[in-house]
């Protein structure tokens, strides 16, 4: 599983392709909600296809955080995947930077 | 100003999920029905502007859901967007007028394509458009 404790705090989650995307989402989220705290970057560079399924598991797992505080932050996403993002009209909905030191870096600014 | 509530309806619950968080963040009130006997309790107690409206749904299918809220003075004049994947694009335009007023909307969809059309229908414009074509046509 690619899912890496950066810190206490903050998940790193090397995002598999479909179909293990869903999956994988899943047990990030498991272990996002055991945390109770803790903010979650996924990186989308394996990923070119993003499923329903999985639109549906990241909105999810973007509420709980947000609920509890916390930020979901998405990065390497290339151009194709986000326009999936942008033609359901989520786009808005989700933090996107360009790789996972900005990422870090934009939770630091915000902690 | 009060936001426009919305009833979106679809046995599909990704797809009723994703739409319903992707109106919500556009600035809708949302409601949901998975099913159409749900739809149709929802719109008669709740009273949305506008409904979204799965046509291909097992029991009770969009066109009977559709055609059971006409036949109500409360929810008669709800304007209904369809959504169906049994109608071309290209098709899309061509079935218009037999929609009296509505929209067909084909899949896939945008959300932009939705939005405009959305915006459309509560703003009466479409039935106004619908109207003058069929003066124009008799």
């Amino acid at each position: 599983m690619g899912v890496q404790n950066w810190s206490d705090n903050v998940v790193l989650v090397e995002l598999p392709a479909e179909p293990r995307m869903k999956d994988e989402i899943q047990s990030v989220t498991e272990i996002a909600y055991d945390k109770h705290d803790c903010d979650v970057i996924m990186d989308f560079s394996s990923v070119d296809i993003v499923t329903s399924t999985s639109l549906v598991g990241l909105l999810i797992l973007c509420e709980l955080l947000t609920n509890c505080g916390n930020k979901l932050v998405l990065c390497n996403v290339s151009v194709s995947t986000r326009g999936i993002f942008a033609v359901t009209g989520l786009e808005g909905i989700f933090e996107f930077v360009d790789d996972k030191f900005v990422a870090l870096a934009s939770l630091q600014a915000t902690s | 100003m009060d936001k426009k509530k919305i009833l979106i309806v679809d046995d599909e619950k990704d797809t009723l999920f994703i739409l319903e968080r992707g109106l919500a963040a556009r600035g809708y009130s949302v409601i949901t029905a998975d099913n159409g006997y749900d739809a149709i309790v929802l719109a008669k107690s709740k009273r949305p502007d506008l409904i979204i409206l799965d046509i291909a749904m097992p029991d009770m299918d969009g066109g009977e859901v559709s055609g059971r809220l006409k036949e109500d003075p409360k929810t008669k004049d709800i304007p209904i967007m369809f959504l169906t994947a049994l109608v071309s694009k290209a098709e899309e335009k061509k079935k218009d007028h037999l929609l009296a007023g509505n929209v067909l909307i084909a899949k896939p969809y945008g959300i932009e394509e939705l939005l405009t059309q959305i915006e459309m229908l509560l703003s009466g414009k479409r039935v106004c458009a619908v109207n003058k074509a069929n003066d124009m046509a008799k």
